[in-house]
């Protein structure tokens, strides 16, 4: 019984681009507002992220932007909590 | 001279966004009575900062509130449209000294940064954030609201550990909107002088001296003298008061009928004065604990706060429209129907009281004499006709440690040939310990549970050595028979004390009204729960102790009487019932098993008198509901689950005003 509980729990998270995409699904206003880091001025909304991702997947080739690294890690955090 | 300056410049992309979070801001801080610079886009220069923060001058006295660039080492403004540093760990000593600081700025409360630099000093406190923080371009509310929401804390009085809770929930609240909610929240780090502070109490303004009179002789001083338990500086109403100042504007005068209305609205007004040479902004606090002998902090719960802005140097300033605390749906106090409500007051470098030391009625009792910025209202008022009886409950207050008290009855005001006696639990009298004096026992009323003790002589009477094991505490029952010789229109007060080796540890008053039975509008009769116009014929030559006398029918509801059917058959919404009776009428709607049931009730109660009073028609001979607004009314309950206040059968669609009155009618 134990190890099938776990195993459904399991099954049952999602990874973060799919997550992601959920979100913006139910989000479009949000997922398009230009988020700034106000030090950097670097400018991302969360559709772009999601784009990227996507990329990423597709392609195996990851973009090495130090901002994007930073935003993406920050994004993946916040699905954690979403 | 300001309370708040607001910084926020516009000259790049990131400040456009920061500075429509400041932009409204100042207006609104308006609006609740401060006063305030905005330093806006090219405003905002090093220069203009200096001259409105430097301690010297004092020009802003409690709040600097920084939207814009910032870093470790300083917090930025512009100067010729670039951004330009304007206070960094070199100026922030001068500028920052006895101010609040709230940033929505990168990195300034890093380790060692400006933040923390500032507060090392003198700053009181800042709150920033420890890595860069992100904004969203384009004009985004809950953004705007989330940053905000700090500033609403503070300028409400509360401290700044319950800003940063606020700001910190705000962020938590929009986590599913944005990441960057939750990017921020993480990076936000307060630090502060000391913990307690509010912009109320710490700030640039010289300290003051604000108190809140314990009676109407208090002036402030510290003991004060005479009777704790009658603020008039608490004044509590049913209604909204259109114009308190004016209405409470005598400060010669006590206000207070006090009565507070279980099961509604409650309004609180406050009056608070100020011994010093400076104005003061007051922050203000209420709480309620059931009617107790001694209302120690533990017993208490949170009402409502408020702020009195300026309150004038020796001068004194009433709660306006805008200052009223409302006590919502005032709760159920259980088998003791009455409240002590208490105030705490806070101004100028004069914080709220500590309350953490009190553990027992004396220190609280001791607390109250020795603090000017706490006020009590430990007190009942009851009408009665001279050779009237009133029954009033109250709790005996024990302690932690076992208790060996007194219980003394002050009657010496009360006229000759007044009936006093109080009810005492059986396991507190200790035989061969506990002993009266000036009272006996009337032992044709002594129970399994209970003795009744009254008083013999007119004056005082007091039942030594009773006991009240640790932890516990009983509830007690005073009643009075009022004197045939009483006069009307006449107050007379009734102190029950609790005393431990002759020291008072709390005490409760009566305030027993004579009202002369035929000089009132409306008489109750207990009996029966209900209040008749004194006229009516049904309350000639009833026993005076079955009957409450009332110049007001809202004072009658209080007590729980509901309007007779006779001669009171009137339209009423459900303000007008009284707590007890619209528990009756809610007990049974939410039992019943059907509509059918529910019809059946109001028929088999209101007959042909009541519908020829009520409707003023003699064809049919009695009352029914309509089978379909019965079934509306079960289909509501079950959508609701249950009813929890009659105002939701009132508000059924459909179901009319008429019916709802024919309902409650019923149960009277
Ligand atoms: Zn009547």
């Amino acid at each position: 019984m134990k190890s099938n509980k776990q195993k459904k729990l399991g099954s049952q998270k999602k990874r973060p681009i799919e997550k992601l995409e959920k979100w913006v699904n139910e989000h479009p206003k949000e997922a398009d507002l230009p988020a700034m880091n106000i030090t950097t001025g670097k400018t991302f909304t969360a559709r772009e992220v999601l784009k990227e991702l996507k990329k990423e997947e597709k392609t195996g080739i990851a973009t090495v932007d130090k901002e994007f690294l930073e935003v993406k890690s920050n994004i993946k955090k916040w699905l954690e909590e979403i | 001279m300001v309370d708040i300056l607001i910084i926020r410049n516009k000259c790049d992309p990131a400040t456009v966004a920061t500075n429509w979070i400041g932009k409204g801001l100042k207006s609104h801080l308006k609006s609740k009575g401060y006063t305030v610079t905005d330093l806006n886009d090219a405003q905002a220069t090093p220069a203009n900062v200096n001259y409105w923060l430097n301690y010297g001058n004092k020009r802003t006295k409690k709040v600097a509130i920084c939207f814009d660039h910032g870093s470790c080492g300083a917090f930025y403004g512009e100067k010729n449209n670039a951004v330009t540093p304007v206070i960094t760990k070199t100026n922030a000593e001068d500028l920052t000294k006895e101010l609040h600081v709230y940033t929505f700025a990168c990195s300034t409360s890093g380790n060692s940064c400006v933040g923390q630099t500032a507060v090392k000093k003198c700053c009181y406190s800042w709150l920033g954030y420890t890595e860069p923080v992100y904004v969203i371009l384009g004009e985004y509310m809950p953004l705007k609201e989330c940053i905000w929401s700090y500033i609403d804390a503070m300028v409400a009085g509360k401290t700044i550990e319950q800003c940063e809770a606020i700001l910190k929930q705000a962020y938590k609240d929009r986590f599913s909107l944005h990441w960057i909610f939750k990017y921020n929240h993480d990076r936000l780090r307060l630090y502060k002088k000391q913990s307690g502070m509010s912009i109320i109490t710490h700030n640039r303004c010289p300290s003051v001296d604000v108190y809140i009179r314990d009676n109407l002789k208090d002036k402030g001083k510290e003991p004060s003298q005479g009777s704790l338990a009658l603020s008039p500086d608490i004044i509590i109403t049913l209604d909204p008061v259109p114009n308190p100042e004016k209405k409470f504007g005598d400060m010669s005068k006590n206000y207070g009928k006090n009565e507070v209305e279980i099961g509604n609205d409650n309004h609180i007004y406050l009056r608070v004065s100020n011994k010093s040479n400076t104005s003061s902004d007051v922050h203000a606090k209420v709480y309620f604990a059931p009617l107790t002998t001694s209302c120690v902090p533990s017993s208490w719960e949170f009402i409502g706060e408020t702020i009195l802005k300026n309150v004038p140097a020796h001068g004194y300033k009433v709660s306006s429209k805008k200052d009223v605390i409302v006590w919502k749906d005032v709760p159920d106090p259980g088998n003791i129907h009455h409240f002590c409500v208490i105030a705490s007051i806070a101004g100028s470098g004069d914080p709220h009281p500590d309350t953490s030391g009190i553990h027992t009625g004396g220190d609280y009792w001791k607390f109250v004499r020795d603090h000017n910025n706490i006020a009590n209202l430990n007190i009942r008022m009851v009408n009665s006709v001279p050779d009237g009886l009133s029954l009033t409950n109250f709790r005996i207050q024990g302690f932690p440690s076992k208790t060996i008290c007194d219980i003394e009855l002050d009657a010496k005001a009360l006229p000759a040939g007044s009936s006093i006696g109080i009810k005492i639990r059986r396991n507190m009298f200790k035989k061969g310990k506990t002993t009266l004096k000036n009272m006996y026992e009337r032992t044709s009323r002594t129970s399994r549970t209970n003795y009744w003790f009254y008083i013999k002589k007119k004056g005082v009477g007091i039942i030594k050595n009773l006991e009240i094991p640790p932890g516990n505490g009983y509830q007690s029952t005073v009643e009075v028979k009022l004197s045939g010789n009483a006069q009307n229109d006449k107050v007379y007060p009734l102190r029950i004390s609790q005393k431990i080796s002759g020291k008072i540890i709390g005490s409760v008053t009566l305030l027993i009204h004579s009202l002369n039975i035929k000089q009132v509008q409306y008489i109750a009769v207990k009996s029966s729960h209900l209040v008749h116009k004194s006229s009516c014929p049904a309350v000639k030559n009833l026993n005076p102790e079955n009957i409450v006398p009332y110049n007001s029918i809202e004072d009658a509801r209080i007590d729980g009487f509901d309007w007779a059917l006779d001669c009171l058959n009137k339209s009423f919404t459900s303000k007008n019932v009284s707590f007890r009776l619209a528990q009756k009428v809610l007990r049974f709607v939410n039992k019943v098993g059907d509509s059918k049931t529910l019809c059946k009730k109001v028929e088999d109660t209101l007959g042909i008198g009541y519908y020829k009073g009520g409707y003023g028609k003699t064809q049919k001979k009695g009352i029914s509901l309509i089978r379909t607004t019965a079934n509306r009314i079960i289909k509501r309950r079950k959508e609701l689950g249950k009813f929890t206040s009659l105002q939701q059968i009132d508000e059924i669609p459909y179901v009319g005003k008429d019916t709802f009155i024919d309902i409650v009618n019923s149960f009277k």
